[in-house]
């Protein structure tokens, strides 16, 4: 078992450094509200945060509307394979391992638990150390149901190994929140917008989903919102 | 003038103990969004997908925990005078009033046309449905994903569905 996870870590490693130089491809963000996206060229301006509601989704890519090569649909195989081993291998899949682990819920959040070891490292895309496990409440207890990577810097754009099927994405808040290291959301500011741990932000570093369900809208979607009856049915087809 | 009938602690957190169930008849303040176009689609909910309470009185909306990023049921009737209660964690999942049209909210504040009123902190909210018509809600956080719903208030239980339809 170890053995095999080796081996995919290597074959992802070997893939993410052979995958095509994307440094000159321009970048195109989205707003996340459906099914269709609205790609526009991202000019590295900032986004002005909106008014209402107190948060919104962007998406970003490098290659919108381009289907993904042989190479990046081998990578994106490679990195959730390794996600679904490193989390067996972990025993991830028990939420009470998960905290041991160094996992504690995320600031105003229920779904989402970090390992802020992992979010303040260099390294990025390692299964071995996902910045944050996603657990579900279900009927049978917390379910894990994913990991999500951060990128290792503010404002680094997320490397998309998998070409158009690894589309990162980040939150823009009405209000600031207070983000540790300018990274990891830990609070809001106080009444005069001061930040007793962090600095005041309306942007959140970009992030990628790899879910260990079977996702409807794929393995790296960016939708947290999953219809109850419908996750208990994808857990359930998991068999554990 | 909003009456704010009752306040009752069901919070663990000391900061919302001063918020946390809140029932709210709304005053009349604002327009209704009345049943004028028996086709609109409002924050997802077609006309048909309104479910009604099996007693009358009062119908719990939950959302959060193992719902997650749901509201159930997101498309609910009422009769007028019923009791709308909304069940769930605020402070992750704040309650707005309000249209949603292309994943974004309608106007520039909350919405004061329906019953439902703005929450943001507790477990457990009340408002009277007091007039007839169709209010959308949303969740500040995450109605990007599609975290929204829809009331229907109906002056009586049966007759309006089917004189509309």
């Amino acid at each position: 078992m170890r053995f095999s996870a080796a081996i995919s870590l290597l074959v992802l490693g070997l893939l993410i450094g052979c995958s095509d130089a994307p440094s000159q491809r321009p970048w195109y963000v989205s707003r996340f509200s459906g099914p269709e996206r609205k790609w526009h060229r991202d000019l590295g301006q900032p986004i002005v945060p909106q008014k209402k509601p107190a948060m919104l989704i962007y998406e970003v890519t490098q290659y919108p509307g381009i289907e993904p090569t042989d190479e990046q649909r081998a990578a994106a195989e490679a990195l959730r394979n390794a996600s679904l081993l490193a989390a067996t291998q972990r025993g991830w899949y028990d939420f009470e391992t998960g905290l041991s682990a160094g996992y504690a819920p995320m600031f105003s959040d229920d779904v989402h638990y970090v390992n802020e070891s992992f979010v303040f490292d260099d390294a990025e895309l390692d299964p071995e150390r996902p910045e944050f496990l996603m657990y579900y409440q279900t009927p049978q207890g917390m379910s894990l149901v994913g990991f999500m990577f951060y990128v290792a810097r503010p404002l680094e754009r997320g490397k998309q190994i998998g070409g158009s099927l690894t589309t990162w994405h980040y939150h823009v808040w009405s209000r600031p929140q207070c983000l540790l290291g300018d990274l990891l959301a830990v609070n809001v500011p106080n009444l005069g917008g001061e930040c007793a741990q962090g600095v005041p932000r309306t942007r959140s570093p970009e992030m990628l989903h790899v879910w260990l369900i079977e996702h409807p809208e794929g393995p790296f979607a960016t939708r947290m919102q999953i219809r109850p009856k419908l996750l208990t049915r994808l857990i359930e087809q998991r068999g554990f | 003038m909003n009456a704010i009938r009752s306040v009752t602690a069901s919070h663990p957190a000391p900061l919302a103990a001063g918020a946390l169930l809140w029932m709210i008849a709304a005053s009349g303040c604002g327009e209704t969004e009345q049943l004028a176009d028996p086709d609109l689609v409002l924050n997802d909910c077609a006309p048909d997908s309104f479910v009604t309470s099996p007693q009358r009185g009062t119908l719990k909306i939950e959302f959060g925990h193992e719902l997650g990023h749901n509201y159930d049921p997101r498309c609910a009737r009422f009769v007028v005078g019923d009791i709308i209660r909304f069940e769930g964690p605020f402070t992750i999942h704040p309650l707005v009033p309000g249209r949603i049209e292309a994943g974004l909210p309608i106007g520039d504040g909350d919405s004061n046309e329906g019953p439902i009123r703005a929450v943001r902190d507790g477990l457990r909210a009340e408002f009277i449905a007091d007039r007839p018509g169709r209010f959308g809600y949303y969740c500040d956080l995450h109605v990007a994903e599609g975290m929204m719903g829809a009331i229907e208030v109906v002056a009586e239980p049966a007759t309006p569905l089917a004189s509309r339809r």
